[in-house]
């Protein structure tokens, strides 16, 4: 009998997954956690590197490929302690060797080191010609000379290539954003969006863009989206709650205020920012009952309606809950928060 | 020019803004424990926007001291919570423990070669100058290109540029000529390159990262007995 299941690589939805760079997937569960990560780094940096513990070395590189983390003083010397080690370098196979290669460039960039990434540049293109994970390190080595025109040329060219190439076109829209060139930077994500609408780092990133430019309206609905797609993460509520309390306005407080509650809910009462946010939500909206006309005839109705508004202890709640937190966690600062707290339920 | 004060050398910063018919200049001094926490906080997020406050006092007529520095935000500035209870809870403490106000803000942009204040910085700059004793205050922007060179064990030039607002302007304006009155004192600057270690800058916290975790105190006490050994 055939085997009439669908192999793995035919199911059409997983070309428009974001990828990860080892090309895997975000459904592959990581194979390694980031403590795992954290505790390697700390084990290299205080005695791995010295004795250059070639195979310590290999595993953090997997491991920071994998969960694809920004470490660039550890990752440039576990990958030279790699590369230049002959007796490790032998035991590497071609992929890692490469790998190690790239990760050793996007170090060495945020490092100031571009002689090093060229050179690394220069071997990848003599092996892997036009190919466009080389074409967009070759990019970012650009950029951090200053060529930022130069690199948007390049990727232009490279998305003639290949146009639904989604590292590149999100690459495109960093370049922008370095270059100070937000309006484009967002036109780009929108496109980019527009096809691959499942990445939420990407709808976490233009939201970030729109508040950039104080387009709430817009930044709302991108963390709509976000939320969506990870609703277990109060993070995200947490964030909504903000750009609902910097739009201002009455209605938009109490959005704020619902997102906050939700927020410290899902945090188990441990989230700060949430607290903070619920004392400072009540304080302007009592402030804008008093002096705002159409305020005080929303605070009515909403009374009205629903009988026993719980939102509006929450602020007076937090205000008290505060300074119990501080003295356990920071006692130094127990006085400031409660001369504060105190201020705001003037 | 320098003096010393009690244990820290003053390093001082003359900026001259000069308008067509009379000269307006505002010295501002700056302490070392100071200098040493704000390129210190900029060295911990050298790929992000960093801010904080100035915490100090007037001396003189129109002068101003900055005895110590605040680290708020590792963060663009896009929403205001964060910023808003900082600010309080900064201008609070100035109170409470040494009766010193906020008397200015710095910066450490993201893009290298950007000296000047964001939107968002320049508003929470204004609300700080509106909150100082005499609207008295100044913005620092740190000059990332400056800083291979100041961290140089001889102790090299420092890294900070000064803008105003006097009050006329709509923006926080850059100093002109200020390499021509910037007097450096040895100590501060080699002090700095001493202490910028992995480890220290590590250490440093400001309020964003006490607000993921509590037990983090943006007071950042330890500087002092680190620069007292």
């Amino acid at each position: 009998r055939r085997d009439l299941r669908p192999r793995r690589d035919e199911f059409p939805h997983r070309s428009i997954e974001p990828l990860l760079p080892s090309g895997r997937g975000m459904s592959a569960r990581p194979r390694s956690t980031l403590k795992e990560l954290d505790d390697t780094e700390e084990y290299l940096e205080s005695a791995g590197l010295a004795k250059r513990d070639g195979a310590a070395c290999r595993k953090y590189l997997t491991m920071v490929e994998e969960h694809a983390v920004r470490r660039p003083a550890c990752v440039a010397r576990a990958a030279a302690c790699v590369l230049a080690d002959a007796k490790s370098a032998s035991k590497l196979s071609k992929r890692e060797m490469y790998q190690a290669m790239e990760l050793h460039a996007y170090a060495s960039l945020d490092l100031g080191d571009v002689a090093t990434c060229e050179r690394h540049v220069r071997a990848l293109e003599s092996v892997f010609p036009n190919s466009t994970r080389v074409g967009r390190l070759l990019g970012c080595m650009l950029e951090a000379e200053g060529g930022h025109d130069d690199a948007l040329k390049l990727y232009d060219d490279l998305l003639k290539q290949t146009p639904s190439e989604q590292r590149l076109m999100k690459r495109r829209a960093a370049c922008l954003k370095a270059a100070g060139r937000v309006a484009e930077a967002i036109e780009q994500l929108v496109s980019y969006l527009d096809t691959f609408m499942g990445d939420v780092a990407a709808w976490e990133e233009l939201a970030l863009l729109y508040l950039s430019e104080r387009r709430f309206k817009q930044a709302v609905f991108c963390w709509e989206e976000v939320i969506v797609a990870q609703p277990q993460l109060g993070k995200h509520h947490r964030r909504m709650a903000e750009t609902y309390y910097t739009w201002g306005g009455y209605e938009n407080l109490r959005n704020a205020r619902k997102y906050y509650a939700a927020a410290l809910d899902m945090s188990t009462a441990s989230d700060l920012r949430a607290m903070y946010g619920l004392v400072l939500v009540d304080k302007k909206m009592r402030h804008l009952e008093k002096t705002s006309k159409a305020a005080a005839n929303a605070a009515r109705a909403a009374g009205d309606v629903a009988a026993g508004d719980l939102g509006s202890e929450l602020g007076k709640d937090a205000s008290i809950f505060l300074p119990r937190l501080y003295k356990a966690a920071c006692p130094g600062l127990v006085p400031v928060v409660e001369k504060q707290m105190r201020s705001a339920a003037l | 020019r320098t003096q010393s004060w009690g244990r820290g050398v003053v390093t001082e910063l003359t900026g001259r803004l000069e308008t067509d018919s009379n000269h307006v200049s505002m010295k501002v001094s700056v302490t070392e424990r100071a200098y040493v926490k704000l390129v210190l906080h900029s060295l911990k997020h050298p790929t992000r926007d960093v801010f904080g406050v100035l915490v100090g006092r007037t001396v003189g007529d129109g002068d101003l001291e900055v005895t110590d520095v605040l680290p708020m935000l590792h963060s663009t500035i896009s929403v205001t919570p964060s910023v808003e209870i900082a600010l309080e809870q900064f201008g609070l403490h100035a109170e409470l423990s040494v009766g010193q106000h906020l008397v200015g803000v710095y910066a450490a942009n993201e893009r290298l070669g950007d000296l000047q204040l964001g939107h968002n910085q320049a508003k929470v700059a204004d609300v700080v100058k509106g909150n100082a004793p005499g609207k008295n205050a100044v913005v620092f922007v740190v000059d990332s290109e400056k800083i291979n060179q100041a961290l140089e064990l001889n102790g090299g030039p420092h890294v900070l540029q000064m803008l105003i607002k006097d009050g006329e302007s709509t923006k926080w304006d850059l100093v002109g000529s200020q390499s021509g009155h910037i007097a450096l004192a040895g100590g501060a600057t080699a002090t700095l390159a001493k202490m910028a270690t992995d480890d220290a800058i590590k250490k440093v916290t400001d309020f964003d990262d006490h607000l993921d975790d509590p037990g983090l105190d943006w007071r950042n006490g330890w500087v002092e007995d680190a620069m007292g050994k």
